[in-house]
């Protein structure tokens, strides 16, 4: 799911001050790259632009306060990002970019688009293309809202839609596993990968706070833990619960 | 082992017109924040050195 950059009020972007400069008002960069990292496979690293910005902030990824530039981004990341560059648009290379799963492509728009003024960034997610190689139509995931899948001439039609891009080689992401897990014995649920963690409720189970044996957790992705006799693989719920790999069907160490 | 700060997962507009935000935290736990609608950035420069393109035009559906 696209994140709207506008949930964001309450935080400020990098080191900006004040009501105007929070994730909110001027975070659309910051918030596209964390929807394509995110999509790309780092939704555990940065789940919101809370990490990301928080990230590039010890990073020293921010100039001046707030700004992001491809080249800092690269050289303050390199555990993320092997290339950024600015380009125009151009057909052939824009469908190569969204043909590897390894770029990611921000667009620049029209922040009239948006009501406002000046600059603002959406993510280019997909391209309809024409028999003869010719684009004809962007798809994007804007911030502003956190509208999916839109077509870019929706809001910024009157205003020459992409105006340039920013592209971003990534480092390929770890393989999150999501995956149907089962219990093979009583096993209990709780609020963060360690065991002393508290029981979590309201699990909706048999026995609230138990996994019991031969019960299932659909999505469940992997998350590295504490380790219990030599297993530190943890199984994490989409409601963001944790069971111990070592008490299910799929025991993982990472 | 060190006790881990929760980290926010997500957030939602409640759908009930009160312009609140419901966060949800990795340990399941959620909280509400009142968060009024930003106004769109004016005059915003986030990378001056952009290049000079006079856009692209996509045809629509008709």
């Amino acid at each position: 799911m696209a994140e709207n950059q506008c949930l964001y009020t309450n935080v400020q972007l990098g080191f900006g001050i004040g009501k105007t400069q929070t994730i909110a008002s001027i975070g659309c960069f910051l918030t596209s790259l964390q929807n394509g990292l995110k999509r790309k496979g780092y939704a555990l690293r940065f789940p919101t632009p809370i990490q990301y910005n928080e990230f590039c902030k010890q990073k020293n990824t921010f100039s001046d306060r707030i700004l992001l530039s491809p080249e800092k981004i690269v050289s303050t990341q390199p555990e993320y990002f092997l290339e950024g560059k600015r380009e125009v648009w151009n057909d052939f290379y824009v469908k190569q970019y969204l043909d590897d799963p390894t770029y990611i492509l921000i667009g620049e728009v029209s922040g009239k688009g948006i009501g406002g003024s000046g600059q603002h960034f959406v993510e280019i997610k997909k391209v309809d293309v024409r028999g003869d190689g010719r684009i004809t139509m962007a798809y994007i995931d804007d911030p502003w809202g956190g509208k999916e899948d839109m077509k870019v001439t929706q809001r910024y039609g009157k205003f020459g839609n992409i105006l340039s891009l920013r592209v971003f080689k990534i480092v390929k992401a770890p393989v999150e596993e999501k995956t149907t897990i089962t219990a093979i014995v009583n096993t209990n649920i709780r609020t963060a990968p360690r065991t002393n963690a508290p029981k979590a409720s309201n699990t909706g189970t048999k026995v609230d706070g138990i996994l019991g044996k031969g019960d299932k957790i659909k999505n469940a992705t992997l998350v590295k833990g504490e380790e219990v006799n030599g297993v530190n693989g943890w199984w994490q719920s989409p409601k963001g619960r944790f069971v111990w790999s070592g008490g299910t069907d799929k025991e993982r160490k990472i | 082992m060190e006790d881990k700060e929760k980290q926010e997962v997500g957030r939602e507009l409640l759908g009930d017109g009160s312009g609140q935000v419901k966060i949800t935290y990795d340990d399941g736990s959620e909280a509400i924040i009142d968060s009024p609608k930003p106004e769109p950035p004016k005059d915003l420069v986030i990378d001056s050195e952009t290049p000079i393109s006079s856009g692209t035009t996509f045809e629509e559906e008709q």
